[in-house]
């Protein structure tokens, strides 16, 4: 004790701090799957009879925490709550109008959506990166705070518009999908777009307007997809890919040069819309081993699996392509959508062991992933139907 | 922006907001736990869990002890959040309920101890754990305290600990105590006279001795 050094008050001001960030995730894993299945005697081991009435209602009690969890996902199972909130503190879930009225929502953030009358629009997902909705019918305007964390996404059937900063309307009719952009730029991503996307920047406007079936069948280059700044008439006139992918090449003809990555893309689409697998994943391994540090090589490799587990695919090969993605540098929702399939494939295979465990890997790694709950329920789903 | 804009909107969404900016506070986020929204529960986790797994580790000692009462704790907090009069205080209703699962913790590590059931590595050793990187002496100090912690009272042992290596408030010890500010100071100075043989550290100036 004497030539102890004098411990100052408090302790724990001198002690390391024993909670690891790990540690925080295995109670994190525990306590929700807790909360997502009936707890298990040896987590809940009370140890005295005397608590056995409270462990009772202690189950009964996340038996119901558990169904309105997955209760409600299962029975809605677009809609996945996330950090976004609306400013009454509530989750987003739709907004509708009749055909005399207009709606609007604000959110925490600072950002809101108007619905102009006759539309609706519901939630898709809702997490730390991402605000998704489905514009099902009218007209939405979008205000969002620039600088935030999410990506906000409108799917509005032909066309999706992605954003992180903005002001943009979306208008979607029966045939078509109006996007005006008001301040900052926006991403319209279509089938029916040339190269599958499309940057809109203040003051434009893209019409994407595939032609109606009939017309189509008559007229395979009736569809259009102009896009002009808004208030001029300057259409481009753009062959629906359907028609496109029957007519041209994997690659354009009379070139001397090798295919762009875009070109390979593009063709991989022409491909996919024909129904065409083989001519699809010949394009995407030529990306994989000519391109194979592009930014988009994961995306490749993601889709070279999507296309190996179609009808009649290999799904071995499939699974391979998926970890490799994994084990490549790609971006988080990637990786997500990666496990997801994997979880997947695995679940449909039967192979349920595997499964969880890619799923707790998922988990571990996304604790908010937006795939989580639609897994969960999957497996649980798989889990009921195996005697 | 809508030609129809005169007309009234169809949902009235705008509510007086109580946190203007940035993230819900603790008290919507409970309110949205309340609703059954497993993203306000997952929130209210990643804004608590490295306090109270902390305080866990450094109470208890075990790391699976720790993560056992702290898993047990936020359970138990989400299961009880209709019972939580200031949604507000989330965070000190979840000591509350942490701190009486370590009480109890302590009391059965006693009788089991005292049955002679509790082996030696399983004896929890909390302080001289978390002295990593400090000098002998200290880690001498720390794991002497932690043999005398072990064979005073639960109670004692849990307000001094509280006090002493969390520097909780006085009231506050008593608040999770479950007792009275008399008794919390008396439990803690009943305890230092015990611990203060082997730990080279004084109470709080104010404290009673």
């Amino acid at each position: 004790m004497k030539n102890a050094k004098r411990l100052a008050f408090p302790l724990n001001s001198q002690l390391v701090d024993p909670a690891t960030d790990a540690a925080v995730r295995r109670v994190k894993l525990r306590v929700f799957s807790a909360l997502g299945a009936a707890p298990t005697p040896t987590v809940w081991s009370w140890g005295r009879v005397g608590f056995a009435f409270s462990g009772a209602l202690l189950v009964a009690a996340l038996a119901v925490v558990g169904f309105q969890y997955f209760g409600v996902r299962s029975t809605s199972s677009t809609m996945l709550p996330g950090p976004l909130l609306t400013r009454s503190g509530s989750a987003f879930e739709a907004l509708s109008t009749s055909p005399h009225s207009v709606a609007h929502t604000d959110f925490s953030d600072g950002s809101r959506i108007e619905l102009a009358p006759a539309g609706k629009v519901s939630a898709l997902s809702s997490t730390a990166q991402e605000f998704s909705v489905l514009l099902e019918q009218g007209e939405l305007h979008v205000h969002v705070v620039p600088g935030g964390p999410r990506r906000w996404v409108v799917e509005a059937k032909l066309a999706r518009i992605e954003v992180v900063g903005t002001d943009f309307s979306v208008q979607r009719s029966a045939n078509s999908v109006r996007v005006s952009v008001g301040h900052g730029v926006v991403l319209v991503r279509s089938a029916w777009l040339e190269q599958g996307v499309q940057r809109l920047t203040a003051g434009q406007q893209l019409e994407v307007s595939p032609a109606t079936s009939g017309a189509a069948e008559s007229s395979p280059h009736g569809a259009k997809s102009p896009i002009r700044p808004i208030g001029h008439a300057a259409p481009k006139t753009i062959q629906p890919l359907e028609h496109a992918a029957a007519e041209l090449p994997l690659v354009p003809r009379h070139r001397t040069s090798p295919p762009s990555v875009n070109e390979l893309f593009a063709a991989v689409d022409r491909a996919r819309l024909a129904g065409n697998r083989a001519e699809a994943e010949a394009a995407l391994q030529q990306i994989l081993s000519q391109f194979p540090n592009d930014a988009r090589a994961p995306v490749a490799r993601y889709t070279l699996g999507l296309v190996r587990l179609s009808a009649g695919g290999d799904r071995r090969r499939a699974v391979a392509e998926f970890e490799l993605v994994l084990e490549s540098g790609a971006s988080s929702s990637l990786r997500e959508d990666a496990f997801a399939k994997l979880v997947e494939v695995h679940a449909a295979a039967g192979e349920a062991s595997e499964a969880r465990s890619l799923l707790l890997r998922y988990q571990d790694e996304f604790p908010q992933g937006r795939h989580l709950a639609r897994l969960r329920a999957k497996l649980r789903a798989t889990r009921t139907k195996s005697p | 922006m809508f030609a129809a804009q005169s007309l009234k909107p169809a949902i009235a969404q705008v509510v007086p907001l109580r946190h203007a900016e940035g993230q819900p506070t603790v008290a919507q986020l409970v309110e949205a736990g309340l609703h059954g929204d497993p993203f306000a529960l997952r929130e209210l986790y990643d804004r608590h869990a490295k306090a109270v797994l902390a305080r866990a580790l450094r109470l208890l000692g075990r790391s699976a002890d720790a993560e056992d009462v702290t898993q047990e704790a936020f359970l138990e907090a989400f299961r009880d959040l209709k019972q939580l009069q200031a949604p507000e205080r989330f965070g000190a209703f979840l000591m509350g309920i942490l701190t009486h699962r370590i009480y109890r913790r302590f009391r059965r590590q006693r009788l089991l101890s005292r049955l002679g059931f509790l082996e030696k590595g399983e004896r929890d050793a909390s302080l001289e754990k978390l002295g990593a990187g400090a000098g002998q002496e200290t880690l001498l100090q720390l794991s002497r305290a932690d043999t005398v912690l072990r064979t005073i009272a639960p109670e004692l042992r849990l307000a001094w600990m509280l006090r002493m290596v969390e520097g909780c408030e006085l009231a506050e010890v008593a608040a999770l105590g479950h007792c009275s500010l008399a008794t919390a100071k008396r439990r803690v100075a009943r305890a230092h006279e015990r611990v203060r043989a082997v730990l080279d550290m004084d109470l709080p100036a104010g404290d009673p001795a």
